[in-house]
Formats: C-alpha cells, sequence, structure tokens
C-alpha cells in the first residue's frame, strides 16, 4: 500500500468509530426520549 | 456539552489533523517515513484508553463506597469508552505495523498485552450482562473492575517494558524521545480526542438514564430515578 495512504487512512478510521459510535448513541437516545414521551409503549 | 463547545472540539481537531498533513515532516529512520507519522493519532488512542480504564477503576471504588447507581452506570461507560479507544488503537497500530514491520500482527508484547486488556474487559462485560438482578450486577461488576485495575497497569506499563518489543518505550516523556514537533501534535490530538471523550461521556449518561426511566415506567416499579430522586 501507498504509506501515505495508510497515513491518510488513520485519522479517517479513528474518526469512523468515534462517530460511528455517537452516531448510535444519539440515535438511541432520540429513540429512548420519544418512547418515553409516548409513554413507555413501543 | 454546549453546542459552542462541540463546534471549538470539531475545528480543534480538524486543524491537527490539517497540521499533521501539511506541517509535520515524515518520520526520518523509519521503514516508511510518511507513513511513521501515524504515531500522532495511534498513540493518543492507547492513551485515551488508559484514562477511561483507570476511571472505570475510580467509578467502581466510588460504587463499593457509595451504593450510588449512577457512579455504577458511570463505571460501565468508561468501561466502554475504553474498549473502543482500545479498538482504535490496535486498528491504527496495526496499520502502522504493516507498514513499518511488514505484517499488520507480530505478536509484539504491547500488541499481545493491549489483546489480553480486551479480553480482560470482554469479560467485565459478560458479568454484566450476566447478572440481572441491578444491585448485584453493580456490586459484582465493581469487584471485579477493581481486580481488573492492576491486571491493567501491569499489561500497559509494565509487561511490554520487561520483554524486549518491537515498540519503542519512554519517548513521550523524556527528551530524547520524539521530535518536539511530533510531539507538540501527538498531545494537540489527545487534547481534541479527550474533549470527545467528555463529549461521548455525557451522551452515554443521557442514554443510560432515559434507559432506566423507560425501564422503569414500563414495569411500574417505584419511581427512583438513577439518579437517586423520586419521581
Amino acid at each position: 500500500m501507498n504509506p501515505l495512504f495508510v497515513y491518510m487512512l488513520t485519522p479517517l478510521l479513528i474518526w469512523a468509530g468515534i462517530f460511528g459510535y455517537l452516531f448510535w448513541l444519539d440515535m438511541r437516545l432520540r429513540s429512548l426520549e420519544k418512547r418515553l414521551d409516548e409513554g413507555g409503549h413501543s | 456539552m454546549s453546542n459552542i463547545a462541540k463546534a471549538l472540539t470539531g475545528v480543534w481537531i480538524a486543524g491537527v489533523i490539517a497540521v499533521a498533513f501539511l506541517w509535520l515532516p515524515p518520520a526520518q529512520g523509519f521503514r516508511s517515513p510518511e507513513a511513521a507519522r501515524i504515531v500522532v493519532f495511534h498513540v493518543p488512542c492507547a492513551i485515551l484508553t488508559f484514562v477511561a480504564f483507570l476511571l472505570n477503576a475510580a467509578y467502581s471504588w466510588g460504587y463499593l463506597r457509595t451504593r450510588e447507581p449512577l457512579t455504577d452506570a458511570k463505571a460501565n461507560i468508561a468501561a466502554e469508552l475504553g474498549m473502543l479507544f482500545a479498538v482504535l488503537a490496535t486498528v491504527t497500530g496495526s496499520l502502522f505495523a504493516l507498514e513499518q514491520w511488514g505484517s499488520a500482527w507480530n505478536w509484539d508484547p504491547r500488541e499481545t498485552s493491549i489483546v489480553m486488556l480486551m479480553l480482560v474487559y470482554a469479560a467485565y462485560f459478560v458479568l454484566r450482562g450476566a447478572v440481572e438482578e441491578r444491585t448485584k450486577r453493580a456490586r459484582l461488576s465493581a469487584a471485579y473492575a477493581l481486580l481488573a485495575f492492576p491486571a491493567m497497569v501491569f499489561l500497559i506499563w509494565i509487561l511490554p517494558r520487561i520483554v524486549e518489543s518491537l515498540h519503542p518505550s519512554n519517548t513521550l516523556f523524556s527528551r530524547s524521545g520524539l521530535d518536539p514537533m511530533y510531539r507538540l501534535t501527538l498531545w494537540s490530538f489527545f487534547a481534541g480526542l479527550l474533549a470527545v471523550f467528555v463529549w461521548m461521556f455525557r451522551l452515554r449518561l443521557r442514554v443510560e438514564i432515559a434507559e432506566t426511566r423507560l425501564r422503569q415506567q414500563m414495569s411500574r416499579e417505584p419511581e427512583t430515578t438513577l439518579t437517586g430522586a423520586k419521581r
């Protein structure tokens, strides 16, 4: 692999991990808050 | 975290990444000097792994002292984040190893110790998943976390230093270690990641609190929140 490509891939992987987790947390929180507003029925 | 703080964090990290690409010279003395600059991204992930597991032990100790459910939730979240950063450190380290040492995995002492560390904390999550009753789960997992802590310190700080390793040691704090430009970029990236860590921690805590409220609402349990307040 091209070393420069490998170097560029590294922060992208870190961001993929972090944003993936943040996105999942945000989705989960929205869904929980919606269910709480509906009185716990899903 | 306020929206301004989130925006500043994003700008800060984007700036550090730009600096790492545009300003940081290739690391001489490595087989692949261009790719060796990965250390400025890889090492902060490894440091945050240690910070997260340290927090896990501190909150576990706090739980055993106070028996506060919120403290148990924080210990669990810290372990989750520790696992996330351990995976990120391993993946970025494997990319570095592929370029520098010719193979993505070499069973180097640090590589082996992070696998062992992940197994130790995987067992923590298995334990939490196996116990239904919340108070018992919190008590057992806190005790386990305090047993895992010395193992974590041994695996991160001691084992890689007592056996021969492909990884250099004492590069972060000694004068003869990293080049000052590399050190500045590395710690700047760490500062940005630490802010993201706080953001993730707080968001995950909100999820935990919402889950507890929903569980109580659905099971018509006595309305006691995670924070202990009566609703």
